[in-house]
């Protein structure tokens, strides 16, 4: 019984829906380039910023980890090498994962291809 | 007259209070804090009071934040992350008023102060950790090990992995923190010369009104930045890789 009434009140939804559409169209309206998505040249330097603090903070971290181990221990200047070489290669990993979702040219990680950004959207994503 | 550029991110108590020892007078940040949170809290329910229909421009203004937080939320974590909206929406709105009411002449920027951001970077990888330990249980372990890697390799990549885990909260902080401590230094040394300047001072005065309204932008984007940042690493806790 019901269900000939739901159907009519979703077609009249759907007629209203693609009548609002219409209308804001016309109006010039439309929100699909509306959506708050950084784009273009503003987001690629964001993102060259925002790469360029997660490689520095790692490295420093590390070689002032390293440096504090060295101090308390007594053990200079392994703890500063080590420190040194885990921050950067976490940084480094860190960059890598950023760019690998922002950019094709590195190409999508193997059998997520639509998980991770879409070509040239330019946007930071740390999808793994 | 010269201008101390840095005086301005000075902590200065205004009610002392210690306790045992400790200091924890109400300062001028803390006044900012408060400032934030009620300034926050006033406008949204001022702005959502009416509940019309047909928003007029302050509950238009309260309903873009919220789809902005909410669309970003969908964005980059889906759903699963819909039940964490209070919590990265009072990040954004915490850290979007320390931004915005920094920049209002005399003011006092709590945003600049790297305690700050670091304990809110801090909160947000704790969080992220009991939210990962509490979805996946002890698998959420497996982040510190990519699945198919040797377990030989487990020495190298382990401490590599768990080390840019916690930098995270590092970066996050140290980011927020550097954007408005330089932005708040380049105004009051670009100010600094309009006085010095005497005729020509209109030349650095023209230069701190561009710079005033770069700030701004700066400030937003550094509150989205921060937000979406937390976004990410909500979704890294909730699916796995």
């Amino acid at each position: 019984m019901t269900e000939p009434k739901d159907q009519d009140l979703s077609h009249k939804l759907a007629e209203l829906g693609s009548r609002v559409r219409e209308a804001r169209a016309e109006a010039g309206l439309s929100q699909d380039g509306q959506a708050p998505k950084p784009g273009g040249m503003h987001s690629l330097l964001g993102l060259g910023l925002r790469v360029t603090t997660d490689l520095v903070v790692s490295v420093g971290l590390g070689g002032a980890l390293g440096w504090a181990a060295d101090d308390h221990w007594g053990s200079s200047p392994w703890g500063l090498m080590i420190g040194l070489g885990v921050g950067f290669a976490s940084g480094v990993l860190t960059v890598y994962r950023v760019v690998r979702g922002a950019d094709t040219v590195l190409g999508p990680p193997p059998g997520k291809r639509t998980a991770a950004g879409k070509p040239g959207d330019g946007r930071a994503r740390e999808d793994e | 007259m010269a201008i101390n550029a840095l005086e301005q991110f000075e902590v200065r108590p205004i009610v002392p209070i210690h306790v045992g020892g400790i200091d924890i007078s109400f300062s001028n940040s803390a006044l900012y804090m408060v400032a934030a949170v009620v300034v926050s809290t006033v406008f949204l329910s001022a702005a959502m009071s009416k509940r019309a229909l047909i928003p007029g421009r302050l509950q238009s203004l309260a309903e873009m934040l919220y789809e902005f937080v909410a669309g970003m939320l969908k964005e980059n974590v889906g759903d699963a992350g819909r039940k964490y909206f209070p919590m990265i929406f009072s990040i954004f709105m915490f850290v979007l008023c320390g931004n915005v009411l920094g920049q209002t002449p005399y003011s006092f920027t709590y945003t600049s102060h790297i305690i700050v951001n670091g304990a809110m970077a801090l909160g947000v990888i704790a969080m992220v950790t009991v939210v990962g330990f509490a979805k996946h249980g002890i698998g959420f372990l497996n982040t510190f090990l990519p699945s198919g890697a040797p377990p030989l390799t487990a020495v190298i990549i382990v401490p590599i992995e768990v080390f840019s885990y916690f930098a995270r909260a590092f970066s996050l902080s140290v980011r927020l923190t550097a954007n408005m401590l330089v932005g708040h230094i380049m105004l009051a040394v670009v100010a600094s010369f309009i006085a010095a300047l005497g005729v020509f001072g209109f030349i650095p005065f023209a230069g701190i009104v561009g710079l005033g309204v770069l700030e701004l932008g700066i400030a937003c984007l550094q509150a989205y930045i921060f937000t979406v940042l937390s976004c990410i690493y909500l979704h890294d806790a909730l699916h796995l890789h």
